[in-house]
């Protein structure tokens, strides 16, 4: 089963996003900001991040290139899931390594098409 | 500071700080109520989720039990089964009726066997009479009438073989004749009985069939009805995920108001008075009074869109297609009922078919007993022509002495002919009394065993093919409780909430009351004379944005300071945006 870490400082969003993917039989783990997150992929191998771009203790930029940093996260898909749609901030992802982009509200459907892709 | 064209002065600035805090404070409390609030509604949306899947689960068997090329094929079966019964019922009426027939025929003939056997008791004595005479002139006649005397004792067993034959048939026919009235009562009783309760079985038939086609056209709709409910449930849960998701625009929404408050209120303790600054200021604030309103109506849409969700789930659990399974129960039930009631009524045919056999076996004793009467009077016939014949050369032997031998032997010959008829007609009143009762028995067993095997065709098919039925039934049974159960923890989960939304919903007074406050400090500070200038709008565009985090903030923002179109109420203008590097 794959797994996937849930990274956001809205309790309501994690859980959407948790809600979501384990209809669809995936396991996902939770953290609250980037530094919560940075640890928890530390701690467990997981196949994809998800996560939001503002958010106290390390917004999802630096989380993004500090997870590349770490040794088997070069290459797992990372999704930003943020308000934000401005290409700058695209860009800035981006580099810091971002696989892709999904602007909130996110459809339970898409979600689900996306991340079925990239781990395939 | 602001110095004003009031001399309130001092009094004013606290006023525009005091109101900028109150609207601080409202904005605060709505963040953290709201906060508890969504995420109350997330947890218990997941619950109500999970109930509402399972009762999918648990109906979806029972709907894939009801496929409607199934139910299509059970209307026919039960119209089939339904002409059967009737057909049935209407043959076996009328065959019951026919039987009567017999009735009237044994009366009938038991009235010409008795007149029959009465003429031939008449002749009998007649015989005896002759017998007697004949004797006399054998007495008479000495040793020349020797050979007459044996006609005499001829005559005399004809006589007695005739009389105790006919005397035989005489009791039983008067026994039968005795018992027919009360025979004929009682089975006009039993055909009376039979007929109102054929009729309360056509008549409950023609109901269930009725009530049958109303219910299957109903279980015909539910299996789209029920792909309809899961996507609408579908549907549903999509847009409570959307709204959760919402809360969280406005809620950073609401948090870049709140900065830009503290931005203001800062500003209006410690900067000069200066007419530019008002401007500025008034702008600023209206850009936040904007902002508010729209994270108000974003706040009603998604709060409305829990509710809409909550009613949606709520019609699911009182729908058809969760109350199919008691539908089911009650249409097998209904319809194993008819079926018994069928088998019921062909047992009591038959129980029917068993009294008519005694009834009709009866007459198969008097049909014996004439039947040897019959083979002796033939005999008795033939006997007596053979008399008839040697008396009359016997009475030529005796010449002129024999004129009452004469006589006698004309009288033989007499007896002899009527007794010959009478035979005849024993004979053909027999035989008719054998084919009408061979006929009616024939005609009723013939007419009802084919009608009575085509019901029970009809009956073993339909219990065959509703065995989909009754295993949608044993699942609907089985199932039954577990999803009351859900149903009523599904109500349980949307009461609780529905008073979330409640709750969320006087969020929406405290966002109108900042929104108020707001307006009042840009109604003190703005002038009616000064206007900024495009840069100082870019200045205040970028000071604003620059904290911003979403599309929709920013649409807003420039909707306030140039103009420009606002965004609709609760989208977040790029929703749903995907893009993959």
């Amino acid at each position: 089963m794959k797994k996937i870490l849930s990274v956001d400082d809205s309790a309501a969003v994690r859980q959407m996003v948790s809600f979501t993917l384990r209809k669809a039989g995936y396991e996902v783990g939770e953290a609250c900001d980037g530094r919560d997150g940075l640890a928890k992929a530390g701690q467990s191998k997981f196949d994809m991040i998800i996560t939001d771009l503002n958010m106290p203790n390390l917004d999802g930029i630096q989380l993004i290139a500090a997870l590349r940093a770490l040794p088997g996260y070069a290459f797992i898909p990372i999704l930003m899931l943020t308000t934000e749609s401005q290409s700058e901030k695209k860009d800035a992802g981006r580099k810091a390594g971002a696989t892709g982009w999904i602007v909130k509200p996110f459809n339970g459907d898409q979600l689900l098409s996306v991340v079925q892709r990239l781990l395939r | 500071m602001y110095s004003t064209a009031n001399e309130y002065g001092q009094t004013s600035t606290l006023n525009a700080c005091d109101r900028i805090d109150h609207a601080r404070e409202l904005l605060e409390t709505v963040l953290s109520t709201t906060r508890e609030d969504i995420g109350a509604v997330a947890t218990q949306f997941e619950g109500l989720s999970f109930e509402v899947q399972r009762i999918l689960e648990l109906t979806s068997p029972i709907v894939n039990c009801v496929r409607e090329d199934w139910v299509a094929s059970i209307v026919p079966m039960a119209r089939r089964l339904d002409a059967a019964a009737r057909c049935f019922i209407e043959e076996r009426i009328e065959s019951l009726a026919a039987l009567s027939n017999v009735f009237t025929e044994e009366a009938k003939m038991l009235e010409n066997l008795l007149s029959l056997t009465a003429e031939q008791c008449s002749i009998a004595r007649e015989g005896k009479t002759l017998a007697v005479l004949a004797s006399i002139e054998v007495a008479r006649l000495g040793a020349s009438a020797l050979r007459f005397e044996y006609m005499a004792r001829e005559l005399d067993e004809f006589s007695s073989m005739v009389s105790s034959g006919a005397e035989e048939v005489r009791i039983e026919a008067r026994q039968r004749r005795s018992t027919l009235i009360d025979r004929h009562r009682k089975f006009n009783l039993t055909l009376q009985r039979r007929r109102e309760h054929f009729r309360s079985i056509e008549l409950e038939l023609g109901k269930v069939i009725v009530t049958m086609n109303v219910t299957l056209a109903e279980l015909a709709s539910i299996p789209a009805d029920f792909q309809d409910c899961a996507a609408k449930i579908a549907g549903n849960i999509e847009s409570v995920i959307e709204a959760v998701q919402m809360q969280d625009v406005t809620r950073q929404q609401t948090e870049h108001v709140l900065d830009a408050l503290i931005r203001v209120s800062d500003e209006i303790a410690n900067r000069e008075d200066a007419d530019w600054d008002r401007v500025r200021l008034t702008a600023i604030l209206n850009v936040q009074s904007v902002q508010i309103d729209s994270a108000r109506n974003s706040t009603r849409d998604w709060i409305a869109q829990v509710n809409q969700c909550l009613e949606g789930i709520l019609r699911i659990g009182s729908s058809d297609v969760v109350a199919i399974g008691a539908k089911i129960l009650a249409q097998e039930c209904g319809l194993s009922n008819q079926l018994a009631r069928i088998e019921q009524l062909q047992q009591q045919c038959e129980a029917d078919d068993a009294e008519i056999e005694i009834c009709v076996a009866g007459l198969g004793a008097l049909m014996r007993i004439t039947r040897t009467h019959l083979e002796r009077s033939r005999l008795a016939r033939d006997r007596m022509q053979l008399l008839n014949f040697n008396s009359m050369i016997e009475a030529r032997h005796l010449g002129s002495q024999a004129s009452a031998v004469l006589e006698i032997t004309r009288n033989i010959s007499r007896i002899s002919t009527v007794w010959s008829q009478l035979t005849d007609r024993s004979g053909r009143t027999l035989e008719t009394i054998l084919s009408s009762s061979a006929r009616a028995d024939e005609a009723h067993r013939a007419r009802t065993r084919a009608s009575m095997e085509a019901l029970g065709n009809e009956r073993r098919k339909t219990r065959s093919g509703l065995a989909t039925l009754s295993q949608a039934a044993a699942i609907a049974d089985h199932n039954g409780g577990e999803i009351e159960g859900a149903v009523a923890i599904l109500h349980g989960e949307i009461s609780i909430l529905r008073r979330i939304a409640e709750r969320l919903t006087q969020s929406l007074a405290l966002l109108f009351e900042a929104r108020e406050e707001i307006d009042r400090v840009g109604d003190t500070t703005r002038s009616s004379t000064a206007v900024l200038t495009s840069d100082e709008l870019q200045q205040i565009e970028t000071e604003c944005a620059d904290r911003y985090t979403s599309e929709l903030e920013r649409c807003i923002l420039r909707a306030a300071l140039y103009g420009e179109p606002m965004p609709l109420a609760g989208t977040a203008v790029t929703a749903h945006e995907v893009e993959l590097f």
